[in-house]
């Protein structure tokens, strides 16, 4: 074994914790909004807003429409890399075909693959932002990272848990709140 | 994947890092390092981490960190792993740290300690 193997342990042991760090202290809060069925996020919802979390700040992240589905899907996927061609896939399914359908007024937009590296460029600036304002020196690589395949393939990934909150009207006109926590693995079964 | 910049060590150290760390899969680069470029002047902000021989002279890493990339205006705060068998205490550190940059130390070798 090097000598130099004790550096290399150490250096690993120093980016895992840090990378543990960053995933136990942000948050992401997506809140969804003309939910159909209490209780349950499906097709015809739109995704209404995303706040960051962190400590005990919330910060409104201010994202256009297809920053905000990009980021809603990477974070129901969240801890899986996936390349371009994957999330533009993956954004065909119903729940982002049918954006908003259940208010009556669609509010769509269709995630090409090629447009997937520059909505991922404006989320990071966006997370600069908003951690700058609350005096955060943190790098958005950390939180929305991109890592290289074998190949020329980039896959995204986003290192933070994510929690949503559904807002919407039931049958008697109330308006109800439900905070719904999926696991990463789940996250695909909310598009069918 | 982590990018690490390996600073200050000889060539032969500098080569051998680099190769470990890439089989495990980091994203290695060599910055400042023995006579050839070692006035050289890197930004730091955009590794992970920072691997830099503590026990040579450290001009090159010193001024990269105190003039150019003064640790308040990083747009990250790298992790630096200083390698070294006797404690030198640069006063940058204690600056870096105080900004909230980690600064550890590791010994190559325990049996060198």
């Amino acid at each position: 074994m090097s000598h130099l193997m004790p550096i290399v342990y150490k250096a690993e042991t120093l980016l895992f914790e840090q990378s543990r760090r960053v995933s136990s202290s942000f948050r992401l809060r997506i809140i969804h909004r003309f939910q159909s069925e209490k209780g349950k996020c499906a097709p015809g919802e739109e995704v209404f807003a995303v706040l960051l979390l962190v400590g005990g700040q919330t910060s409104y992240m201010p994202l256009p429409l297809a920053q905000r589905l990009l980021l809603d899907y990477c974070a129901k996927h969240a801890f899986v890399g996936q390349s371009a061609s994957q999330i533009a896939a993956g954004m065909r399914t119903p729940f982002y075909r049918r954006h908003a359908m259940n208010s009556g007024e669609p509010i769509r937009r269709s995630i090409s693959r090629s447009a997937v590296k520059e909505y991922v460029r404006r989320i990071r600036i966006t997370f600069s932002a908003v951690l700058e304002r609350q005096g955060i020196t943190h790098s958005p690589l950390d939180i929305l990272a991109s890592e290289k395949g074998e190949g020329n393939e980039v896959f995204y990934r986003l290192r933070i848990p994510a929690d949503w909150i559904h807002k919407g009207e039931n049958s008697s006109g109330l308006i109800f709140e439900k905070e719904i926590h999926f696991p990463a693995s789940l996250g695909a079964k909310q598009d069918s | 994947m982590a990018r690490i910049l390996v600073v200050n060590f000889d060539d032969t150290t500098t080569h051998e890092l680099m190769r470990l760390l890439r089989l495990r899969g980091y994203d290695a680069e060599a910055g400042p390092n023995e006579q050839a470029n070692a006035s050289e002047q890197k930004a730091l902000d955009p590794y992970d981490l920072v691997v830099f021989d503590a026990s040579r002279r450290f001009h090159a890493i010193e001024d990269a960190i105190t003039t150019v990339h003064g640790g308040s205006s990083w747009s990250r705060k790298p992790i630096l792993l200083g390698v070294m068998d006797v404690y030198h205490g640069p006063q940058w550190e204690f600056d870096l740290r105080k900004k909230g940059v980690q600064v550890v130390y590791v010994a190559p070798d325990a049996n060198r300690l």
